[in-house]
């Protein structure tokens, strides 16, 4: 696998933690297809996961479409990967 | 006793623009954003740069020195656009205005920045605590202030209800006189939160834009902070014809409703509610509305639930009627929003030109209006809505008439 595909597969793991931890989640119960509705993760939810990924990360992420148009775990995790991996140049 | 009609006889704005309502409409008018890198007193953890701040505003050269330091900045804001609104009006200082003039001024956060302050030299610098700090802090000194300076002894208070604020004011102030409570009142909106904690604030709720504010358009990412007031003189139609003053504008319209669902979600269903009890409290329907000045902050949530009231109210017609936001231009003024915009959507209205919705890149298709795109366009209007929307699920919409 090229570093890159690493780099985002352990992103995307160190990331799905901080929803399970930030949106009050089992992280059995959150799979790639789940939508943050039925893990009922609220909006001000999503703020903290966000505050979290900052601090983590160092990286600021507005809600912009990408996030508020994600529909399920994997497609938020994508978009929240895109906007660190950004910050990396 | 037929209710009274409500006429607008002065305006005073103060905003990143400048002093006065002509600064204000000039900006918004020609499309120049007033946002720049902010300049804050104490440095923060905030990652946001960015506002629409006002950085040429000198308080010692409008209030006097006994007064100034009972002002917070947000007070000092509406003690300079009063002083514009009552002067157009053609009322001065020189006599008390009495029982019979209101003050309703409304605010977000009111002294926010004194308590950064307070909190810096207290906490941080171990120094001497303000004596003065609960008189500036207080959300209701703006309508003190304007009230001792003009000798108002009505009815006196703030208002409060986040981003709704300035149109409640407006609206509440407007009821009062059209009730017969008070023949006159200053009305308006004020708020200065240009500091590094409350940029930090804000910017943890995920709504701040880190570079444009785009409202409506494809690719927005937020809003971006503005600081300012805007003050009106607002009188029965009978009081300003007695003494001779020439009206406005009228005020012809204010509808306010609660989603009472969500802290910071908007619902389309309840700011539908208060399009359409502004609408219907001017005697019009829809069709009489030939502009809009929208909430329209530019984040994701905001814009498509609007578009969806919008919706809701104006159906098919929508895509033909002008729909802008000034907010990239003097930021989102927060308390003061409904106010400031209500001063540029009368201007709007009587120069007959619909402000533009600046850094548009294109349209997304969760919101079908009409965005008056980058550049103002003539728009004749007879009547004009103002909207506002605020966190907590308030929201308070204007509707202006022109003065006949």
């Amino acid at each position: 696998m090229p570093d890159i595909a690493i780099e985002r597969k352990d992103l995307a793991e160190q990331i799905l933690d901080v929803i399970a931890s930030e949106g009050k989640v089992e992280r059995s119960r959150i799979t790639p297809e789940a939508t943050l509705q039925s893990l009922e993760v609220e909006s001000m939810d999503v703020v903290m996961i966000l505050m979290v990924i900052e601090e983590k990360f160092g990286v600021y992420v507005p809600i912009d479409g990408a996030i508020a148009e994600s529909s399920n775990v994997a497609s938020f995790v994508n978009a929240v990967a895109d906007r660190i991996l950004e910050s990396r140049g | 006793m037929e209710p009274a009609r409500v006429v607008v006889t002065g305006i005073g704005a103060v905003s990143a623009a400048g002093v006065g309502i002509e600064a204000l409409w000039w900006a918004a008018r020609t499309g120049k954003s007033c946002v720049a890198e902010a300049n804050l007193p104490h440095e923060g953890s905030n990652r946001v740069k960015i506002a629409a701040q006002l950085k040429t505003f000198q308080p010692e050269d409008f209030i006097d020195p006994k007064v100034l330091p009972y002002c917070d900045r947000f007070s000092q804001f509406a003690l300079v656009a009063a002083d514009e609104a009552l002067a157009q009006a053609g009322l001065d200082r020189g006599r008390r205005l009495g029982g019979r003039v209101g003050v309703v001024i409304g605010t977000a956060v009111g002294g926010i920045t004194t308590i950064d302050e307070l909190c810096f030299v207290e906490l941080v610098m171990k120094g001497r605590t303000d004596p003065l700090a609960v008189p500036r802090i207080m959300g209701s000194a703006a309508a003190s202030q304007v009230g001792m300076r003009y000798g108002c002894t009505g009815p006196t208070f703030g208002v409060t209800s986040a981003c709704a604020s300035g149109a409640q004011a407006i609206g509440i102030g407007a009821f009062l006189v059209r009730a017969g409570v008070v023949d006159q009142a200053i009305v308006g909106g004020s708020d200065s939160t240009i500091t590094a904690l409350n940029i930090r604030a804000w910017e943890t709720l995920r709504v701040l834009t880190p570079d444009r504010s785009r409202p409506f358009s494809a690719g927005r990412n937020g809003m971006v902070l503005g600081e300012g007031a805007a003050v009106f003189l607002i009188e029965s139609e009978r009081s300003a014809r007695q003494r001779g003053a020439a009206p406005l504008a009228e005020i012809a319209g204010y509808g306010t409703s609660s989603d009472a669902c969500d802290i910071v979600r908007p619902d389309a269903e309840g700011a539908a509610t208060a399009m359409r009890l502004a609408i219907e409290d001017a005697g019009l329907d829809p069709d009489g509305i030939d502009y809009v000045n929208a909430h329209g902050t530019g984040t994701v949530a905001n814009d498509i639930a609007e578009a969806d009231a919008l919706g809701r109210i104006f159906g098919r017609r929508l895509r033909e009627l002008p729909v802008s936001s000034t907010k990239p231009v003097h930021g989102h003024t927060l308390g003061a929003a409904g106010a400031v915009e209500l001063a540029v959507t009368i201007m709007a209205m009587r120069e007959g030109t619909a402000p533009p919705t600046i850094n548009w890149l294109g349209p997304d298709p969760k919101v079908d209006i009409d965005p008056v795109p980058n550049e103002a366009r003539r728009v004749p209007m007879r009547a004009a809505l103002s909207n506002s929307f605020a966190f907590g699920g308030i929201n308070a919409c204007l509707v202006v008439t022109r003065a006949e």
